[in-house]
């Protein structure tokens, strides 16, 4: 008996060979579960590639162009004199997948949704920034978010057009809509199942509500061309909408697999049982080059702004040690001194970085903004690893008592995450080599720990990014250099120049205008060198080169690994 | 005897309380910072802290807290996973069965190789079978299942391309479901593919399972076949196995009706053992082999930190741990006629 | 009695060496290589500064020592040498980092660093010096291993010996928390208090041993009933010793030996354990010395490159020999106890 079972555990294991994933069939491998399928709450690249597959914006970036805008479903849209006016004209012919016909109702109803939730885990903050004038939901401020605020700010007209009403001009409005966050969904199948039914009347009980488990996040209806079939524990099962309204798309199902493990994945890759997989650092492409079938498409610009955090006003005593110069420790306002800023901008090895840890494949960029972004300047000045100017700067500092008495500095990076950690490593060996009283000691902390305690102002120095929720340079440059901004707490400066220069930019419509302010900004940031940049690593892509049409439309802004919606794209054999 | 059931199960609810007390407890070490960013998925989500620890309590004292939580519990709701996106027993009852469904195939080999590998060994003790046992067993015994998961992994699919991929289905088996849509009856997807008449579907999902099983089988196998190796060896040296040899009976009857079956006695008594390596081992190898149970989930739990998920599965472990020790002692006195239950 | 002849001790030692127990160890061949294995990680760990020695770059380790050169640190004049030995700074338990390449070098090839050319006798893994690696991690392994053994030890048998000598409610109090801990997979327990409390080799052993006293405890206390229930306590009693002398001088012994070989084994397991912790992602502080470290290192690089399948099998290879090898030797050395001290085994 036993002899017969294990032949039949053999001839199970070594069973039929193992065809690779059907032609109509696209196959996606994820490394985590993403949390929802609502619009409403999604933001987090992982549901966004679900998302902004079901479910359609009004606009949407045009190609490969992160700047350049072309409409969904709107067909076209004006804007006011004043700016804050903007009235979109609203594409027919257009169903849900519940059947239901796509209205002005629909878009109204999502947009307010977004305003009237505003989860504090979801996008939605900088929509109503923008329509609202403030981040905050009904239950934060109860004063500046009311219905009749809603209401005014997004209604259709008589001529069944969406008229959205700012309460300024935001040249950053446009590009905000094309967030997958601010997707149209269908009011009556929604309000059937039990979301809010877009009334007065119960606004008030959605007001913050999480909507990551919704039953629309269950059962979602969007115009997209592909409709949820199943979503199991691991696996997700779309299949192509035969009513969409741009033609019915040629792949026929789409399969994403939750696939923890990275060498499994690769693995699936490898084989041909998944077309794209979320692949891990640029150093697993030694793995993947060559391999038949796997195409490498390299040289994807970056998104992420990241830098290194010098703290003017460091909050956390056991973070200071002696809180002298005495070489035991550091004074709170350690980097309000500009030599020392200058110090540590000229100890990290940006080509050592670049060499090792990105493999050659890194940009040094000059602003804390992705180079493809508007208001990009190449020609701002950056910092060289440079260990004279740094030990001369080094030795300006607060009057020269820093090089006689060395210090203690307590840096800390995010546990697990190697980037960061070899980033802070290459600037401790550096900075020590220069003097041997300089001491940098590093911490890892974990996440949740490092992002408040930084939050707070506790933090000495950390590295960490930021990744655009829209294509507009203001969500990187008042983010990191206002004193409002978000990041401001973790830095603690206050710049005259630069807060006027971002605040004039938010109110400027003339590009060239605004462009030459973000080059400003620019600059003094440089002088200043309240950061130390982080080089830009080159993003690429590995799939299975019988997919079709990858690389044509390849965007950047779009939340999933395909770079793409999956309706561009096509099979060998199709 | 059902008084005997009845006054163990009853123990089961104060077991559980006193962990969820000394988890609740042990969060407390956290700052209430620590505990909302479990609610946080990326770093722009952070703006919100504060408002996320006002909106769940995550400030007030541990007994509020506590009491909080057990009200919650006790209404059966057991919190939301951030690692799974779900309520933590919505989870459970998705995932549950899949774990099931690799154990029960998983004790295939743990019963049939462990207790035939271990019989032989024991029947020929100190002969070339037995030595071989004994490295065998050591060997298996002290590869980490996280190891042996990944080179099984790379050998058996990367390599030799003999084993499927991760997961549970091919590509177009997950096809194959959409056109005929297998209904969830027990939650395991073989059993349930096999009642609605999917062929396809079941080979393929037996397929997928080669590998986890014998990642997360190995190490409680060589267990097995100890035990069942040192039963055996102590039963044979029994007065009533000599008996019967001097009886004359022919050595098979005499290895297989009385000595075997003796032996078997003692191995039930490691049955907790094996639920709870099995639990432990579904940690790792369904993460590895991406099979969709509440082992993946746990091991998620813990690197998100999503403390209502890993309450809810230290709560889960803990009562299939008191259940499974209860079902052992129940066997146990079945077919020992010596134990009595007072 | 103080100053024992040598020839008597000799004879003792002749006596123990040809003892029953002995000599089946010895004739067990397994067991010895067992011992072997053991007796290799111990000197591994003692003489780690020697067989691999702190680097002049990758790490502060000479710096926290007081020298500036490896060979100076490794002058026993130097007193950076007994440092080393003996009380080596946390710097050099921070694997030494060659460069900061993810992608691994393989063993013995040369790499270019600002010290002049390196040779890492097992290659790298992201960076890191996988000999170092294993060598001080064979410290950390025995330090957590002997630590948590040792407090498991001190609190099981302390609170065994309570709870079956008094008996009563601390009794009851007592087994109803080793009921608790019973009620979970070790393993899930360790989880669930490391993942809350942080990673720090403090933490990590402080799970292992809150989760592992319990079965210590439970021997010592079913060895007390028994013991308890012999006449010649009775008689002890009777003669005026005191609770505490009895336990110490009669129940403790008795049930060593079942203890002995549970922490053996467990001695072999505990490192096991904290690498699966690693693997999870829970376990030390990134660029620790520590084995589990250095397998989920591995974990990316267990594919080779399209030309050689194997490419890196020296990530993983070394690593997990190391882990195999140490909780093989616990394990025999466990084993070959069992079987020698069993009475019934022959």
């Amino acid at each position: 008996m036993r002899k017969t079972l294990l032949a039949g555990a053999l001839a199970l294991a070594a069973g039929a060979a193992f065809a690779a994933v059907p032609n109509n069939t696209l196959v996606i491998m994820h490394g985590s579960d993403y949390p929802t399928l609502d619009p409403g709450q999604t933001y987090d690249t992982g549901s966004g590639e679900l998302v902004e597959n079901i479910y359609e914006t009004l606009v949407t970036y045009k190609g490969k162009s992160v700047s350049e805008l072309e409409g969904l479903l709107a067909t076209s849209w004006n804007v006011s004199g004043d700016g804050r006016t903007y009235t979109f004209t609203l594409r027919k012919g257009v169903k849900f997948h519940s059947g239901n016909e796509f209205t002005c109702a629909d878009a109204e109803y999502s947009l307010r949704r977004n305003l009237v939730t505003n989860n504090h885990d979801s996008g939605n903050w900088f929509i109503a920034e923008s329509l609202l004038g403030t981040s905050a939901n009904a239950a934060d401020d109860p004063q500046a978010v009311t219905w009749a605020k809603i209401s005014n700010a997004v209604k259709c007209n008589a001529q069944g057009q969406l008229v959205l009403t700012l309460p300024a001009r935001d040249p950053a409005f446009l590009v905000k809509l094309a967030y997958t966050g601010q997707a149209i969904v269908d009011k009556k199948h929604a309000a059937s199942i039990g979301e809010w039914d877009g009334t007065e009347a119960t606004w008030k009980q959605w007001v913050g509500k999480d909507l990551t488990d919704s039953n629309l996040s269950k059962r979602p209806s969007g115009t997209g061309a592909y409709m949820l079939v199943r979503r199991d524990t691991a696996t997700t099962v779309l299949r192509a909408f035969d009513g969409y309204w741009g033609g019915k798309p040629k792949i026929e199902n789409v399969i994403v697999q939750t696939v923890a493990e990275q060498a499994a994945r690769l693995e699936a890759l490898k084989k041909g049982d998944a077309d794209f997989v979320e692949t891990g650092p640029r150093s697993v492409l030694s793995q993947l080059q060559g391999v038949p079938g796997v195409k490498i498409y390299d040289g994807i610009p970056n998104n992420v702004s990241s830098a290194i955090f010098m703290n003017q006003n460091i909050k956390d005593p056991a973070i200071l040690g002696s809180g002298k110069l005495d070489g035991k420790g550091i004074p709170a306002n350690f980097f309000s001194d500009v030599n020392v800023r200058k110090a540590f901008a000229y100890s990290f090895d940006y080509d050592r970085y670049i060499k090792e840890v990105q493999l050659g494949k890194g940009t040094k960029r000059t602003m804390l903004l992705p180079d493809m972004f508007f208001g990009y300047d190449p020609k701002v000045k950056t910092y060289t690893y440079d260990p004279k100017q740094a030990a001369a700067f080094f030795r300006k500092a607060f009057g020269g008592q820093l090089w006689q008495n060395g210090f203690v500095l307590r840096a800390s990076y995010r546990a697990n995450n190697v980037a960061s950690q070899t980033a802070m490593e290459i600037l401790k060996a550096n900075v020590e080599k220069l003097n041997p009283k300089f001491k940098v000691e590093l911490q890892a902390k974990p996440w949740s720990e490092f992002l408040k305690s930084s939050q707070e102002g506790k933090e000495a120095m950390i590295l960490i990014g930021w990744a655009p929720d829209y294509a507009d340079p203001d969500n990187f440059l008042y983010t990191f250099y206002h004193s409002k901004g978000y990041y401001n707490p973790r830095a603690n400066f206050k710049d005259a120049l630069l807060d006027k220069l971002l605040d004039q930019a938010r109110q400027t419509i003339d590009p060239a205008k605004r462009k030459a302010l973000y080059s400003q900004v620019g600059q003094r940031a440089y002088e200043q060198s309240y950061y130390i940049l982080m080089p830009a690593g080159i993003g690429f892509l590995a799939y299975q080169d019988r997919v079709k049409g990858v690389e044509e439309n390849y965007n950047i802004m779009a939340s999933g690994i395909t770079g793409n919606v999956w309706r561009l794209l096509s099979k060998a054999g199709l | 005897m059902t008084a005997f059931i009845l006054r163990r199960l009853m123990a089961l609810p104060l077991v559980l309380l006193a962990l969820s007390l000394a988890i609740v407890g042990l969060m407390q070490t956290l700052s209430p910072a620590e505990r909302a960013a479990a609610f946080v998925t990326n770093e722009n989500q952070l703006r919100n802290l504060e408002a996320i620890i006002r909106e769940k309590g995550l400030d007030q004292p541990f007994h509020v807290q506590y009491w909080n939580w057990l009200r919650e519990v006790l209404q059966g709701n057991l919190g939301f996973s951030k690692a799974s996106n779900k309520p933590v027993i919505d989870t459970i009852i998705e995932r549950f069965p899949a774990t099931v469904e690799l154990t029960l195939f998983s004790l295939l080999p743990i019963l049939g190789f462990g207790i035939w590998l271990g019989t032989r060994a024991g029947l020929n003790k100190d002969r070339f079978i037995d030595q071989f046992t004994r490295v065998f067993t050591v060997v298996t015994n002290n590869i980490p299942t996280f190891v042996l998961g990944i080179i099984l992994l790379v050998i058996f699919y990367g390599l030799l391309g003999v084993a499927p991929g991760p997961g549970q289905l091919s590509p177009e088996n997950q096809v194959n479901l959409i056109i005929n849509p297998v209904p969830r009856v027990t939650g395991m997807l073989s059993i349930d593919a096999l009642l609605a008449g999917n062929w396809p579907v079941f080979w393929d999902v037996l397929h997928h399972m080669f590998l986890p099983v014998i990642t997360l089988s190995t190490v409680i196998t060589a267990g097995m076949i100890k035990v069942m190796r040192s039963s055996l060896i102590e039963v044979l040296s029994q007065d009533y196995v000599r008996t019967a040899r001097a009886k004359g009976l022919p050595e098979r009857t005499v290895n297989l009706k009385h000595a075997r079956r003796n032996a078997l006695i003692p191995v039930a008594t490691i049955g907790g053992f094996v639920v709870l390596g099995l639990l432990s081992g579904a940690l790792f190898t369904e993460t590895i082999f991406a099979w969709p149970g509440i082992g993946s989930w746990g091991a998620e739990t813990a690197t998100r930190f999503d403390v209502p998920g890993l309450l809810g599965f230290a709560l889960l472990s803990g009562i299939l741990t008191v259940l499974a020790n209860l079902a052992v002692d129940i066997i146990y006195a079945l077919i020992d006629p010596r134990v009595r239950f007072d | 009695m103080s100053a024992v002849p040598a020839t008597q001790s000799a004879a003792r030692r002749d006596t123990f060496w040809n003892s029953r127990v002995m000599r089946r160890f010895r004739r067990n061949r397994l067991a010895v290589f067992g011992f072997f294995l053991v007796c290799m990680f111990l000197l591994v760990a003692l003489f780690a500064p020697l067989l691999a020695p702190p680097p002049p770059v990758g790490n502060n380790c000479l710096r926290d020592v007081g020298a500036t050169t490896t060979a100076e640190a490794l002058t026993p004049t130097h007193s950076g040498f007994w440092r080393l030995m003996f009380a080596a700074p946390a710097s050099c338990y921070q694997i030494a980092r060659i460069n900061f390449t993810q992608v691994p070098s393989p063993p013995l090839k040369p790499i270019a660093t600002e010290a002049g050319e390196v040779r890492p006798v097992f290659g790298t893994s992201n960076g890191y010096d996988v000999w170092y690696g294993i060598i001080w991690g064979t410290r950390t392994a025995l330090k957590l291993a002997i630590t948590v053994v040792f407090f498991q030890l001190l609190i099981g048998i302390t609170l065994g010996a309570i709870s079956g000598y008094f008996g009563g409610w601390v009794d009851n109090v007592i087994q109803r928390l080793i009921d608790v801990i019973f009620a979970f997979p070790s393993l899930i327990l360790v989880i669930v208090i490391t993942s809350l409390l942080g990673k720090s080799l403090n933490f990590i052993i402080l799970a292992f041993v809150l989760v592992g006293w319990a079965g210590y405890a439970r021997i010592v206390r079913g060895e007390v009933l028994k013991t308890r229930s012999l006449e010649f306590v009775d008689g002890a009693r009777a003669l005026g010793a005191s609770d505490w002398r009895i336990i110490f001088r009669h129940v403790i012994p008795n049930s060593l030996t079942a203890i002995t070989v549970i922490a053996v084994l467990d001695l072999g397991a505990i490192p096991l354990s904290a690498a699966a912790l690693s693997f999870l992602g829970i376990g030390l502080p990134t660029g620790y010395t520590d084995w589990g470290q250095l397998i989920s290192f591995a974990r990316a690089w267990i594919q080779g490159t399209a030309e050689n399948r194997l490419e890196y099998w020296y990530v993983a290879f070394y690593p997990a020999l190391t882990i195999i090898l140490f909780g093989l030797g616990w394990n025999l050395l466990g084993d070959a106890l069992r079987d020698a001290l069993d009475p019934r085994e022959r």
